[in-house]
């Protein structure tokens, strides 16, 4: 959860950088139980950037850089390819087609992924700022741009965002107000690219070389349906437009002394439309016969537009008393929010040519879809603080939370609360400790319990849904059907995050040193989770997944774990002023109950093309770390005739270089059931270092950040396997390559020995990582006779150099969820970004 | 100012506080619940259609069904580099798209019927007189054919005969096939029976009806070897008299006949519908809108039209067509190179039958291996090509038609009777002999001193054709290696039929020797060399691997498809 001004936001909301004055993240969960069940995957404070004082000030940065793509699939040439074409064919009985569809298969050596790459595309912002204030009056203007040229062509993002800020003081009245208004550019490239252009055989022409002319194409290849398939997206525009806008007042009045009332009220909305066009696209091949299923026959426009506003509305009471040494504060908060979305998608099929890409253009239109939902949340919080001489501290609370997105019974949920503090060198006794070298000593503890609804709306309720027609009679009349064809679940209620943390703040030696160390134990219970249904329940439909899961109560999780950070900083005495700070986290993610179930909840399909086929990788087990690699272990591959007869008894279609799967229940079949924990996505531990040297006018800045002991499911080598496009594929096992351990490709992409149930793909994911680095000088104001406040020039690296095992793209995989930590899907390239930027204040 | 503040806190505070129950109140706008349906009888009448809707999976009536089950028999063949090659060679396991599919598409089938029949055998609401039994009816029957799919197609399948009400419901074991026959399949076909109409008309044509269920149940006896029940089911549905062969078999593939008299059980497809819709998204979903048309044409139809032939004949079938003479004594062959049901059935290598709208010099299109395409449910006697885009394709598919009916009618009392059902058994073969234009067995045999030749055997490769006496042996021979495959070929039943029969290891034995035959006589196929016309170095290995491979036990019956296996921990009993 955002709060951006006091104003919360489910999402990320996408603020930029510049506009940003500081950003908290809440760890203690007593402090986020304000927010309520929004907070239950913490809270993430966001305070844009504010008028002061004083003299307008001006700040204009800008930066340029580029992306420069280091990931790769090693993939094989031509020759390669060509050599590796015969041996597959000899194996199945048959002969290679590669010159029978290609007779000019030597003329060729291309390489498609190249074709689809852009490598070293530029990124660059702008931002302008503008701030001042007099009296009771301070306003904040900003404006940014910023703009990424994506690393795959017909991609690109860019981003305008303008923001203004106002605060107005007068008595016991104080108004703030801000007004965010973003536009966003988003082109998108084909779905799938990159794994369609590994896909594609290089003993065909480059993707450059085809012959357009208009809609007409003329294609000489292998395969004409795919080849053609990939060079007809290329020519699509997929082209997406938000626009976001927020609006925040708050309100804020004493009404007696020490009693104030606040109101928060916020408006939100984003708005998304997208055009999605595919253009006429005739294939023909060199004899002048169109191939239709190549082709795209028929122009085809789709537009689709969401809208979504939310509303929020806070109403907050706050009483502050001190006595002597005691304080208490007392804060009572009502709060409402609703949400609304719709969405719709219209098109229309046959335009007039490829270049009247409007709806009214079209020969006929296609039936529109559309989807609406909301969903309302209201919470009430009562908190009380107590504050003893800023040496004990002591909080409270309770909250009850209502969420539209359960059943009537279901619907509330109560949490509490309660934290405390303990700033031991404000004792009297400390000064006698002897330890003059500590400056400050805080202990605390916190107890705090917060509400998740965050599930689909409407999940409670069986639906019966239309769209299901029939044809009946001699005029094949369509007859409409209605019907239940998903799951709701009626029990679904409230998870709770119950998270307790104890933690030692110490600064020592005048501030040189300070340490954070935290200990926490997170305990969610009642996790909502979409359960994946067994496909006999009937809710399987062909392409979609949309019903074959229900939202459910799953079970329990705990997270357990240390934070530790210490940070130095000093000057030495020639004037090199520095500081660095390490830190260590080890966190331990365990399921600890699943409702009887022992292992389920399947998920992390490594690729993109033929996701919904492959097996799943990673799975809830109870003990083990949620979303861990369950798969089945392999063994070599069959390379004798003794092997092979002991292997096809539990394998009866088994050949000479397969890969040996292991009969884990002796069972004498491959099955889920010989899958085995495999190891998790999750590090065994995470350690950061960074530090920053200034010296005269020079400042550098160097990151470095590393993990260990976690494993990475490597999707881009399962899916250049299947494809028999991977290098190692040429020195895969054959009659003439007997002693290889590269299991044979058999053509089906769902083989066994390329399924992605098999460990084979999984690598260790250790890394460590030059995140940054970056180099500044700062011109020295008197060359600008102190017009100019400050004058800064820097260049800077990100992900510079990577060490690591891994042999896949990137070992620092995003963790997409609980259930795609740790899998690499690799179907976008990685990149490294070189910088250089100014920063101009005056 | 402090006023208005505290006015408008207050307010606030007021306005919002009272109406919370119906602030957190929100009612889906998209689809209505279940509270508000089931009250009147179109509303069951509309889930009742939903039912009918699963047919039209393609697994259930397509294009993907016959593209890995054909491709697994004697009769079809197939490239590597497309996904049905994995059934040609038998390697298909869990995770294969067909054999998770099928299961999945199936369930859909059963989950509706189990909530109209559950509904409608509690609602006390008032119906037209026989409506709610016919509305019973109707479901069941339907449930029963997706049950019989699917244990033909697994062995076994989990029982699930009403709708999950708990977690626990949601994950049931598995039954075996001799359970949901019995529990399912066998009450669900006798109460459609004593409950259908013998006959729909009007714009309920295209329902199941009595003959339906009978059809169904004589199959299901059929292939559980109870040879009298499905004989007296058989001969129940011909002598009904509601149905006739109709004079042109072509009838049954293209959508100019539709609903005809042959038909028994018709899935009924319609290209028009859904604008934009694929033909494999079946139903609308919110993001999606459904077609009500089939993707058969495209699997089938050659590459330059519009399709991806990724089921081909074999040249087993390929040489049976032609080797099943015309009767120049037949009137209907008047002017005739082929026989009407080569015709309708295949288009092969310098056939002079039009195609797509080629003349047929135009051979250039035939992709080296191919000897011929399939013709049955494609839009070659229509179009120019198939629809590339969606894949949309109006023709329908007939699960059950008279023909099937009189060849498993003859084949049950041959196996139930012996030598003394020989006659009767010929009369009926012969019937649809006779309507295809081709030599009957009666002709044969008064030609040859009472014998007939074996046509399944390769002319090519063996010089001739033995003759054979026809006696119950022999014309069950005959039904299972030539009536049956020329007949019915690419119409979803020649998997079952060869491994009901258990004769799979031994067809795909023989056919291999006859492909290394071929291969070692390579120097004699040309593009000139009849009856296939392919170069010797382009022979396909149908039955290379196939036939080293098979396995009944593995192959048979396709595994329980892994994400069954993985969502439901009562499965295997664990």
């Amino acid at each position: 959860m955002y709060v951006v001004d006091g104003i919360p936001y489910q999402s990320n909301p996408n603020i930029a950088p510049e506009q940003i004055e500081s950003i908290d993240i809440l760890k203690d969960g007593a402090a986020a139980s304000i927010y309520g069940t929004r907070a239950s995957n913490g809270v993430i404070l966001i305070t844009t950037k504010r008028g002061k004082e004083g003299r307008m000030k001006v700040n204009l940065s800008a930066y340029y850089g580029v992306q420069n793509i280091t990931s790769g699939t090693p993939l094989m040439d031509a020759m390669q390819q060509i050599y590796f074409e015969d041996v597959r064919a000899a194996a199945l009985g048959r002969t290679s087609n590669v010159f029978l569809f290609n007779p000019n298969a030597l003329d060729f050596n291309s390489n498609y992924v190249r074709d689809v790459q852009n490598n070293n595309a530029p990124i660059q912002s702008y931002n302008l700022s503008v701030s001042g204030g007099q009296n009771n009056l301070k306003l904040a203007v900003n404006s940014s741009y910023f703009k990424q040229d994506g690393v795959l062509i017909n991609s690109g993002f860019d981003r305008l965002s303008n923001r203004i800020n106002g605060e107005y003081k007068r008595g016991k009245f104080k108004a703030f107000t801000s007004i965010g208004y973003t536009l966003e550019n988003t082109n998108q490239e084909p779905w799938a690219l990159y794994e369609f252009a590994i896909m594609q055989k290089p003993f065909q022409p480059p993707l450059g070389d085809i012959p357009i002319n208009g809609a007409v194409v003329q294609l000489n290849v292998e395969n004409p349906v795919t080849f053609g398939y990939l060079s007809r997206q290329l020519e699509n525009s997929d082209a997406r437009k938000t626009t976001t806008t927020n609006l925040a007042l708050n309100l804020e009045y004493e009404i007696i002394n020490g009693l104030t009332a606040q109101i928060n009220l916020g408006r939100n909305s984003w708005d998304y439309r997208r055009k999605f066009f595919q253009p006429q696209y005739l294939v023909y091949n060199p004899q002048g016969d169109l191939n239709p299923v190549a082709s795209n026959l028929e122009a085809q426009l789709k537009e689709d537009f969401t809208f979504t506003d939310r509303s929020t509305l806070e109403n907050m009471l706050r009483y502050a008393r001190t006595f002597g040494k005691h304080s208490f504060n007392l804060l009572a908060v009502l709060s409402y929010e609703n949400f609304n979305s719709k969405s719709l998608g219209i098109g229309v099929n046959g335009l007039l040519s490829n270049e009247t890409q409007t709806l009214g253009a079209g020969k006929e239109g296609l039936k529109p879809t559309s989807n609406e939902f909301s969903n309302s949340l209201t919470g009430k919080l009562f908190r009380a603080q107590y504050n003893y001489a800023d040496k004990y501290l002591l909080s409270a609370s309770i909250r009850r939370d209502g969420s539209s997105n359960f059943g009537p019974e279901n619907r509330y949920g109560t949490f509490f609360g309660v934290s405390g503090g303990w700033n031991v060198s404000e004792e009297k006794f400390f000064p006698n400790l002897n330890a003059r070298w500590i400056n400050n000593l805080k202990i605390r503890a916190s107890y705090a319990g917060v509400g998740n609804q965050s599930i689909p709306p409407y999940s409670y309720a069986d639906l019966i849904e239309a769209g299901v027609n029939y044809l009946f009679g001699p005029t094949e009349a369509l007859s409409n059907g209605t019907i239940q064809r998903r799951f709701g679940n009626p029990f679904i209620q409230w998870e709770t995050n119950v998270s307790k943390n104890i933690g030692v703040n110490l600064d020592m030696f005048g501030g040189r040193v300070s340490l954070v160390a935290d200990y926490y134990q997170n305990d969610k219970s009642n996790m909502l989770l979409p359960e994946k249904l067994a496909p006999s329940t009937g809710t399987y439909q062909p392409g979609t997944d949309l019903y074959t899961t229900r939202i459910t109560n799953a079970g329990n999780m705990t997270n357990k774990g240390l934070e530790l950070s210490l940070n130095l900083r000093d000057e030495t005495e020639f004037g090199l002023k520095w500081n660095a700070g390490l830190t260590f986290t080890r966190n331990r993610n365990t399921v600890t109950n699943l409702n009887g179930i022992q292992i389920g909840y399947g998920s992390g399909r490594p690729t993109q093309y033929l996701a919904e086929r492959r097996d799943n990788t990673t799975f809830l087990s109870v003990g083990y770390p949620a979303g861990s690699f369950f798969l089945i272990q392999s063994d070599g591959v069959v390379k004798t005739s003794e092997q092979l007869d002991a292997y096809k008894k539990i394998m009866p279609s088994a050949r000479l270089g397969d890969l040996i799967l292991v009969d884990q229940n002796g069972d004498n079949k491959i099955d889920d059931n010989d899958r085995v924990y495999s190891g998790s996505g999750q590090p065994k531990f995470e350690s950061g270092f960074n530090t920053n040297l200034n010296y005269k006018n020079f400042d550098l800045f160097v990151q470095l950040y590393g993990t260990y002991g976690s494993q990475i499911f490597n999707g881009s080598k399962l899916f250049a396997y299947a494809t028999g496009r991977h290098l190692d594929n040429y020195y895969q096992w054959s009659p003439a390559n007997p002693n290889s351990d590269i299991p044979t490709n058999r053509t089906d992409e769902l083989h066994n020995n390329v399924r992605s149930r098999n460990d084979f793909f999984l690598e260790d994911g250790s890394y460590l990582r030059l995140r940054n680095i970056s180099l500044g000088y700062t011109i020295p104001s008197r060359v600008f006779n102190k017009k100019v406040e400050r004058l800064r020039v820097y260049v800077s690296a990100m992900n510079l150099f990577t060490w690591t095992n891994y042999t896949g793209y990137d070992p620092e995989v995003g963790g997409d969820g609980l259930f795609y930590r740790g899998v690499d899907r690799g179907n976008y390239p990685i990149t490294r970004r070189f910088l250089t930027g100014i920063q101009f204040d005056f | 100012m402090k006023k208005t503040l505290i006015t408008l806190f207050a307010l606030t505070l007021l306005h919002t506080g009272c109406k919370e129950e119906d602030f957190l109140t929100k009612v889906n706008p998209n689809t209505i619940t279940q509270d508000t349906f089931w009250k009147s009888s179109s509303d069951y009448q509309s889930a009742l259609t939903t039912v009918y809707g699963a047919l039209q999976f393609p697994t259930v009536s397509g294009g993907f069904r016959l593209q890995c089950e054909e491709v697994m028999t004697d009769l079809g063949g197939t490239d590597s580099w497309y996904p049905g090659f994995t059934f040609r060679i038998l390697t298909f396991n869990d995770a294969t798209q067909y054999v998770n599919d099928k299961w999945n598409q199936l369930y859909i089938g059963i989950f509706r019927a189990n909530q109209v029949i559950e509904r409608v055998q509690k609602t006390d609401l008032p119906f037209a007189k026989g409506e709610k039994e016919q509305i019973e009816a109707q479901a069941r029957a339907l449930r029963a054919f997706f049950y019989f799919d699917l244990v033909q197609t697994y062995g076994k399948g989990v029982l699930h005969t009403a709708v999950p009400k708990s977690a626990a419901e949601m994950k049931k074991p598995l039954a075996t096939k001799e359970e949901i026959t019995a529990q399912v399949i066998l009450p669900d076909l006798e109460y459609a029976i004593t409950h259908l109409p013998q006959k729909w008309t009007g714009d309920d044509l295209g329902r199941t009806s009595k003959g339906m269920a009978q059809a169904l149940l004589g199959k299901v006896y059929l292939y559980d070897k109870q040879w009298n029940k499905a004989a007296e089911l058989f001969k129940n549905v011909i002598d009904s008299k509601v149905y006739s062969l109709v004079n042109d078999p072509m009838d049954n593939f293209t959508d100019r006949n539709e609903m005809n008299a042959e038909s028994i059980f018709e899935v009924a497809f319609n290209g028009t519908y859904g604008t934009g819709a694929n033909a494999a998204v079946v139903d609308d979903t919110p993001f999606t809108i459904g077609a009500e048309s089939s993707d058969f044409a495209s699997v089938l139809a050659p590459l330059p039209r519009g399709g991806f032939n990724t089921l081909v004949p074999s040249y087993f079938i390929h040489e049976l067509f032609v080797a099943d003479q015309m009767d120049p004594a037949n009137p209907v062959n008047t002017g005739r190179k082929e026989s009407l049901r080569m015709y309708a059935s295949i288009f092969p290598r310098r056939s002079e039958s039009p195609y797509y709208q080629l003349d047929n010099t135009q051979t250039a299109f035939f992709n080296a291996f191919i000897s011929s395409y399939v013709k049955k449910f494609t839009n070659w006697y229509q179009f120019k090509n198939e629809d590339p885009i969606n894949n949309k394709t109006g023709i329908n598919f007939r699960h059950i038609r008279l023909a099937d009916v009189y060849l498993m009618y003859a084949e049950a009392i041959l196996n139930a009777r012996g030598e003394a059902a020989v006659d009767e058994a010929i009369q009926y073969i012969d019937l649809v002999r006779a309507r295809a234009g081709v030599i009957t067995l009666r002709k044969y045999m008064a030609d040859n001193g009472g014998q007939f030749p074996q046509l399944h055997v390769s002319k090519q490769v063996h010089g001739n054709q033995p003759k054979v006496a026809a006696n119950a042996a022999n014309v069950l021979t005959h039904i299972q290696r030539v009536e049956r495959p020329l007949e019915l070929a690419f119409e979803g039943h020649r998997w079952k039929d060869l491994k009901r029969w258990g004769i799979t290891k031994q067809v795909y034995d023989q056919l291999r020797a006859d492909e290394v035959w071929r291969i070692n006589n390579k120097a004699l196929f040309t593009a000139n060399f009849p009856p296939l016309y392919i170069p010797g170095s382009n022979i396909r290995p149908d039955f290379q691997l196939a036939s080293q491979n098979y396995n009944p036990a593995n192959h048979d019956y396709f595994p329980i498809p892994s994400i069954e296996v993985q969502a439901n921990d009562n499965l295997l009993g664990k």
